[in-house]
């Protein structure tokens, strides 16, 4: 089987085999028409979703100059005209340290939290996982709220006590501390869950043969890790390159780019579509190599340590050094999740930003803004009309996708499975400029409705549909679906009587999960919402853009109450386990 | 003459490079039940599927009630073949109630509620089931979740009943139970079965005729006693039953008697087969079942032997016996309340014991 050589035996097999299978599309043609629209239907537009916009990406984003043929120096010369270096070096260096600090900050928790007698656990795992619902652009808020330079609540503290902040919040260093405080759980969770199902004898048997417990972890523990530190690395690196929101509003002020919102500039003043495809292109470059990066350092070696029988793990006792390694956990806690989010409702009920907090100062004002708003009323709107729909083209094109690759014969259904999939690494600044550079010409002319943002939604979350889709399906016998078909019933209404039924928990899952998602999407509908087809999240940044903090905050308030209400929606649908994806 | 319900002709399947399924023909008759029997993956399942429509043969031609259904890359799907089926994980609809799985099948014929609920309530009735119907399948034992099955396969009156090891999922008891229940039904309804099974007591209950299958190929089509008692090929031998298989070459052949050399210590008398002739030189195949074989007894005399006791074990009904004779080693069985008491024994096996192979 490891034959690196495509031998004639090889060769012949897979011709043999896409034979087989176009005989097997062939016959279902023949047969059962129904069924072949559906599925084919599906492929293609699939196809057309996901490999139409990206494969446009990669192809523009090489021919920076027209027809010309491609030389690195001038896409170099390109590069340097629209300032994109400065960007790149940005976030490059932004991502860098954010990865680094987050890395700092996770794995000290997730030790603790999987591996000692620290009290408090399931609080701090809560409270981290709670931190990622928030999105980034929201937090943002709070902490230019609280750090800000002159009205700031903890500068004017700091004050006047006689103590100043050690960095600036509009600034790269400011950027980096948000960036940290909202993407660690990235590391900390898909670490935490490796380390309590890591099979514990390992380690005894380090003790056993008298290594020390920091030995012990340095020598065996951290390398056994090795694989969910690598993932978690890899998500907060990505993730902190691909986000758009906090970058905007810290670097608005502080006077810096970089690539997401130079694209977003690139799209907006005046639009120059085929700078942004070069400005993405590093973006794309990064993703790719960071997910090879990852394939490569865990297929080296084979990591054998869930055995299941973790539950017998004794936590490692601490002593004293417990409660210093809680008030480290409950400080972060408190820094990323409890502290912005209270500032934030706090400063949605002031009745002008900078006002001190007291009773007197507190009111519905913004409340009754956001309520009288015609603006808002069409954003909520647009919001819950595009996430509904997004939703549920999602989970129904990924059901018949995953139905496809799971139950059939038919060739090409590898492909579809990394159709389905490669979205949810891409950055979707990418992806809205592959979009954009299709959609802004017949014969889709897109741009400036609300169907481009369908489709940006509906391309960027398939992913979640199928994953989830997928991993019903598997649980599910084929004999329940052929028990149907002996009985006389077609292949659609199989699916209607049978299938889908025995899949609605996960479906249901999937479908709560990309509604509230969507609803708060803030890269791709900035990057495409004209007057009229605004969502909540580009009304909460305009309203913060004008300044107008205190109603950018109320209707962040009343986006987390929907975040987290349909989280809560999802996990009692589903149980545990929803965090990780 | 009876009716021919199901035909195969040269049927075969391959799954890549491997050939699940190699040239299988078979008739089956109408009221009929045939049992498909054989070791895992030796294509019992995957013929069974083929009629059932789930997979395409890749060679041959599939026929119920004189209408072809399959040949070679060509198959029509499962729900236009009249077929009942019963599955190995009993497949009963679990968002469902037990009234609502055995519905289905005659809502998707379209008959009128009162009739649906006529049948319904009759096939519950004939699976013993009559107090369930409103019941979801979480709430049923795996043996009662396969009496839905039955009803609900049953129910539609299928031209054809296939059932897919329906029993293995269950406890021993139940199991034997349900076999006679099953053979009961057939009988009564005049149901025309496949039925696929590893069990070979199971085969041997429920079977008209058991059709032996391995690596894909049929080695045998014959009624339970002709299987035992005839088996056509070493493999039937030994998958069907306990049995000792022994090599040896045909010494002499006169007055309608055969002596065979073989490693036992003395020449073997057997009866000439019938089909086909033994002559001095040729090399056979001979099986005899240990229940045929006796232990103890007169110490000389035709086909009697001296053996070493080599190991006894005690299994209730008999003992389970091995015995070195020459240099073979013959299980045997002693009566429960006659056990040998030395270490050396003779062991008698008369000429009709013996059973001479084809192949």
């Amino acid at each position: 089987m490891a034959d690196d050589t495509l031998s004639p035996s090889l060769a012949g097999r897979l011709v043999r085999r896409a034979a087989a299978g176009a005989g097997e599309l062939a016959h279902t043609l023949r047969q059962e028409p129904i069924k072949f629209a559906v599925l084919v239907g599906a492929a293609l537009l699939l196809a057309g979703l996901v490999g139409w916009p990206l494969g446009t990406l990669f192809w523009k984003g090489f021919q920076v100059k027209g027809d010309g043929p491609f030389t690195l120096t001038n896409y170099i010369s390109v590069f340097q005209e629209g300032g994109l270096i400065d960007a790149l070096e940005n976030s490059l260096y932004i991502s860098g340290w954010t990865t680094l600090f987050s890395l700092l900050i996770a794995v000290p928790m997730a030790w603790a939290v999987a591996r000692t007698d620290m009290p408090l656990k399931t609080t701090i795992t809560a409270a981290s996982a709670a931190t990622f619902v928030v999105p980034s652009f929201i937090v943002v808020i709070s902490w230019i709220f609280l750090l800000g330079p002159n009205e700031g609540s903890v500068t004017l503290f700091l004050e006047s006590i006689g103590l100043a902040l050690p960095f600036r919040i509009f600034s790269r260093e400011g950027l980096i501390f948000v960036l940290t405080l909202h993407l660690y759980p990235l590391i900390f969770h898909t670490l935490a869950s490796a380390l309590s199902n890591m099979d514990a004898s390992y380690e005894e048997a380090a003790g056993a043969v008298g290594a020390g417990k920091l030995r012990t972890l340095w020598s065996v523990t951290m390398p056994l890790m090795l694989p969910a530190l690598v993932s978690g690395v890899i998500l907060v690196f990505l993730d902190s390159l691909a986000l758009f929101g906090a970058p905007r509003a810290i670097g608005l002020s502080g006077r810096f780019h970089v690539l997401t919102t130079k694209i977003y500039v690139l799209f907006r003043h005046p639009p120059r579509f085929e700078l942004a495809a070069a400005a993405a292109l590093p973006l794309m470059c990064f993703t790719v190599v960071a997910l090879w990066v990852q394939k490569w350092l865990l297929g080296r070696k084979r990591f054998t340590t869930l055995t299941g029988r973790a539950a017998g793990a004794k936590p490692i006792e601490l002593g004293l050094w417990k409660w210093a390694l809680l008030a480290f956990c409950l400080l972060i806690a408190f820094l990323g999740l409890l502290l912005p989010v209270s500032t934030l409702v706090i400063s949605s009920f002031l009745s002008s930003w900078g006002e001190p907090i007291s009773w007197e100062n507190l009111t519905l004002e913004s409340y009754t803004v956001i309520a009288d708003s015609p603006d808002v009323y069409t954003a909520v709107s647009n919001g819950l009309r595009l996430s509904f729909a997004a939703a549920t083209i999602c989970v129904l094109l990924a059901i018949a996708i995953v139905w496809m690759v799971e139950r059939t014969e038919i060739p090409g259904r590898g492909l579809l499975s990394f159709l389905a999939m490669v979205p949810f690494a891409f950055p979707s600044v990418a992806l809205a400029v592959g979009l954009i550079l299709i959609f802004i010409h017949p014969p889709f002319e897109l741009y400036g409705t609300l169907w481009i943002i369908l489709v940006a939604y509906t391309v960027k979350r398939i992913a979640f549909a199928y994953i989830f889709a997928r991993n019903a399906l598997k649980q599910l016998s084929p004999e329940m679906e052929e028990a149907a078909r002996v009985l006389g019933a077609g292949w659609l209404r199989t699916m209607g009587e049978v299938t889908l039924p025995l899949l609605k928990g996960g479906l249901a899952a999937a479908w709560v999960l990309i509604f509230s998602i969507c609803l708060r999407e803030l890269t791709m509908s900035i990057l495409f919402y004209l007057p009229g087809t605004e969502t909540m999240a580009v009304i909460v940044f305009n309203y913060f853009e004008d300044g107008t903090f205190e109603v950018a905050a109320a209707i962040s308030v009343v986006i987390l109450v929907i975040s987290f209400a349909s989280v809560y929606l999802v996990k009692s649908v589903i149980g545990k386990g929803v965090q990780e994806v | 003459m009876a009716q021919v319900k199901l035909e195969l002709r040269g049927l075969t399947k391959r799954f890549d490079d491997v050939v699940a399924v190699n040239n299988v023909d078979l008739v089956v008759e109408t009221g009929e039940s045939v049992v498909l029997l054989g070791p895992s993956g030796c294509g019992k399942t995957t013929t069974l599927r083929a009629v059932a429509g789930f997979n395409r043969p890749d060679g041959g031609e599939i026929h119920i009630d004189g209408n072809r259904v399959a040949a070679a890359g060509e198959s029509i799907p499962p729900e236009k073949r009249g077929i009942g089926m019963v599955f190995q994980s009993y497949a009963v609809w679990p968002h469902k109630t037990v009234d609502a799985n055995i519905a289905f099948g005659l809502r998707i014929q379209g008959l009128s509620r009162s009739e649906v609920a006529e049948r319904t309530k009759k096939a519950l009735e004939l699976v013993q089931m009559g107090g369930l119907s409103g019941r979801y399948p979480a709430e049923l034992s795996g043996g009662q979740q396969q009496r839905v099955a039955l009803a609900r396969a049953l129910v539609v009156e299928p031209t054809l009943l296939l059932l897919d090891e329906p029993l293995s999922n269950l406890d021993a008891a139940l199991r034997e139970e349900m076999r006679f229940e099953i053979r009961d039904l057939q009988h009564r309804l005049g149901l025309t079965m496949l039925y696929v099974t590893h069990d070979q007591q199971e085969a041997m209950v429920v079977a008209d005729r058991v059709v032996v299958m391995n690596l894909g190929e049929v080695e045998q089509v014959a009624p339970p006693e002709e299987i035992y008692r005839r088996p056509r090929t070493r493999f039937v031998a030994g998958f069907v039953g306990q049995a000792n298989l022994i090599n040896g070459e045909v010494s002499e052949v006169r007055d309608g008697r055969a002596w065979i050399k073989t490693p036992l210590n003395a020449p073997c008398q057997v009866n000439p087969p019938e089909g086909f002739a033994l002559e001095p030189g040729r090399e056979v195949g001979m099986v005899v079942r240990p229940e045929d074989i006796t232990v103890g007894g007169s110490s000389d005399g035709e086909g009697v032997f001296r053996g070493c006791l080599e190991r006894r074990a005690f299994l209730g009904q008999n003992y389970d016996l091995t015995v070195r004779v020459g240099d073979a080693e013959l299980r045997c069985q002693a009566p429960k309340d006659a056990p040998p008491a030395t270490e050396d024994v003779s062991v008698h096996i008369p000429p009709e014991a013996w059973w001479v192979l084809e192949d």
